[in-house]
């Protein structure tokens, strides 16, 4: 047998004693280690439902984002050259990606779908009470500042009665939704500094209750790892056991929320099927917990053999 | 192999454990350190297994000065020291296979040569048919053979035992030098802490006498 191949056989061993010894921690202290495994996991979860939370509000804002428009209300005596001059040169700018003509019925029109009840009033006015109107559908690219110095150009068109441009509404809904996450994120971030706490207590109980074992492994000679390796391999097993609850129970959640309460919404804000986390997440997420269960073992057992 | 330069450990004013205390053991000595409780004796056997430190002097162990060693390298030497105590520290929880290859599972050794290893010791202090029992189901005699056994695990060139038969009666305590006596005659080196004399006269080797830290006799018997 080769020196390399004895190198990795009693790796191979090394790596089953930590683990074989976390279990029997573990088990041998199972009711705190359920409690804090679990805090664990509630702690991933809230992670997780930010990050889900997070995407959803992602994803409602930039529909939000790409469903601003402007309207360009004509004046009623604006002339077909004037309108069609206008749409061209709105058109022409960086800002806007579409823009459609409605001519004065067809702005009727639609107000009176949009609107039914008002249809009856609408129709009984001696005169048609709108002017053309053009649709501008802006750029996803499009930033404030363009978007300002369009409609600042096209309330100075003499033909253009006034410019309508909901980016009030629009910016506080972005605010809430960014006061939201950080919320949101600050009380995940918490939770999980928590559950660090938790799972490095659970080590540190782990160790009185080894104590004997440990000081003796000291005294004939065991490597400073098979000390640490052992409350390593257990914060690891916790945050593995603890991710993998989560990210179930997320799953679980989601589905009952989406097709429960949120359904309605759901559908209204045209949002995909029940959202979850990318893969890339979940990695991220699981990565993150394994190693922040390693670091709570590393760093107890490194007090100890302090 | 083993040289005390002036060593004194001391732990407080006026608290000299061992003082001013110089000694060589050659490779292959069987060395009894007697002295009354407080003589020093447990505190020169910690010096050797650098479980502490020389307040001043050098502890050297093979050229090495044993002040130096810190971390795993002091961990890699006391592997090289097999050290067998009073009260036998071993692990109630684990079986007695376990508790000889204590070390070699830690290590990472493959179950298999931990085996062949410990049933091996276990045959030469005769519980070789209680490797799977657990030490509260040994008699005292037995618990400390298991004891002898796990200090033997990693073949040391050094044995330290501190009063290995404190708590064992007459006959067992023969048993047990017996045992000592075959270890140091396959040409390990033995130190070992008693203040029994009958014990010491027994097994016919180089007595250190310490009273007060110091070192008041150094004679071999006969």
């Amino acid at each position: 047998m080769s020196a390399r191949r004895r190198e990795d056989t009693h790796a191979a061993g090394f790596l089953r004693y930590c683990l074989d010894e976390a279990y029997l921690s573990l088990t041998r202290r199972w009711r705190v280690a359920v409690l804090s495994t679990l805090m664990l996991a509630a702690a991933v979860l809230v992670v997780a439902a930010a990050l889900v939370l997070s995407g959803v509000l992602g994803d409602v804002t930039t529909r939000m984002t790409e469903a601003a428009e402007l309207s360009v209300y004509m004046s009623r005596e604006a002339s077909v050259a004037e309108r069609e001059a206008t749409a061209a040169a709105t058109r022409a700018d960086a800002a806007v990606a579409a823009a459609e003509v409605l001519d004065a019925d067809q702005a009727t029109a639609r107000v009176t779908a949009d609107f039914p009840d008002l249809a009856g009033v609408i129709t009984a006015l001696p005169e048609r009470p709108f002017g053309a109107v053009i649709e501008v559908r802006l750029a996803a690219t499009a930033s404030e500042t363009q978007v300002e110095a369009l409609v600042a150009r096209l309330r100075a068109i003499p033909a253009v009665d006034d410019v309508g441009y909901d980016r009030e509404v629009l910016r506080r809904v972005l605010l809430t939704v960014t006061t939201v996450r950080r919320v949101v994120t600050t009380l995940a971030l918490l939770l999980a500094l928590a559950a660090f706490a938790a799972v490095a207590a659970v080590l540190r109980l782990g160790y009185y209750a080894r104590r004997d074992e440990i000081d003796l492994l000291g005294l004939v000679g065991a490597p400073s790892r098979a000390i640490s390796g052992p409350f390593v391999a257990e914060g690891l097993l916790q945050a593995a056991v603890g991710t993998t609850l989560a990210l179930i129970a997320l799953r679980v959640g989601t589905w009952m929320v989406w097709r429960g309460p949120a359904a309605a919404w759901g559908l209204a804000m045209q949002l995909p099927d029940v959202p979850f986390l990318t893969w890339q997440h979940m990695l991220t997420l699981a990565t993150a917990a394994l190693a922040a269960g390693a670091l709570a073992g590393w760093i107890g057992s490194r007090e100890i053999s302090r | 192999m083993i040289t005390l330069a002036a060593v004194t450990r001391s732990y407080g004013q006026g608290a000299d454990a061992l003082l001013d205390v110089s000694l060589v053991v050659d490779k292959g000595e069987f060395v009894c350190l007697a002295g009354a409780s407080g003589a020093g004796k447990s505190t020169l056997l910690r010096l050797l297994l650098r479980e502490e430190v020389a307040s001043s002097g050098q502890v050297l162990v093979n050229g090495t000065d044993l002040a130096t060693l810190t971390g795993d390298a002091r961990q890699a030497y006391r592997r090289t020291v097999g050290f067998v105590f009073q009260d036998f520290k071993l692990l109630p929880t684990r079986t007695v296979f376990e508790n000889v290859a204590v070390v070699a599972r830690a290590m990472g050794v493959p179950r298999a040569q931990q085996w062949r290893r410990a049933s091996m010791l276990l045959q030469q202090v005769g519980l070789q048919h209680r490797m799977e029992a657990f030490p509260l189901q040994l008699s005292g005699g037995e618990q400390q053979r298991v004891a002898i056994a796990r200090a033997l695990m990693n073949a040391p060139a050094i044995l330290l035992a501190d009063e290995p038969t404190g708590n064992l009666d007459r006959a067992l305590s023969l048993e047990v030098m017996d045992m000592f006596r075959d270890i140091n005659a396959s040409g390990t080196t033995v130190v070992m802490a008693t203040h029994d004399h009958e014990l010491i006269t027994y097994v016919n080797c180089r007595v250190v006498q310490l009273h007060h830290g110091q070192v008041v006799d150094d004679r071999r018997l006969r």
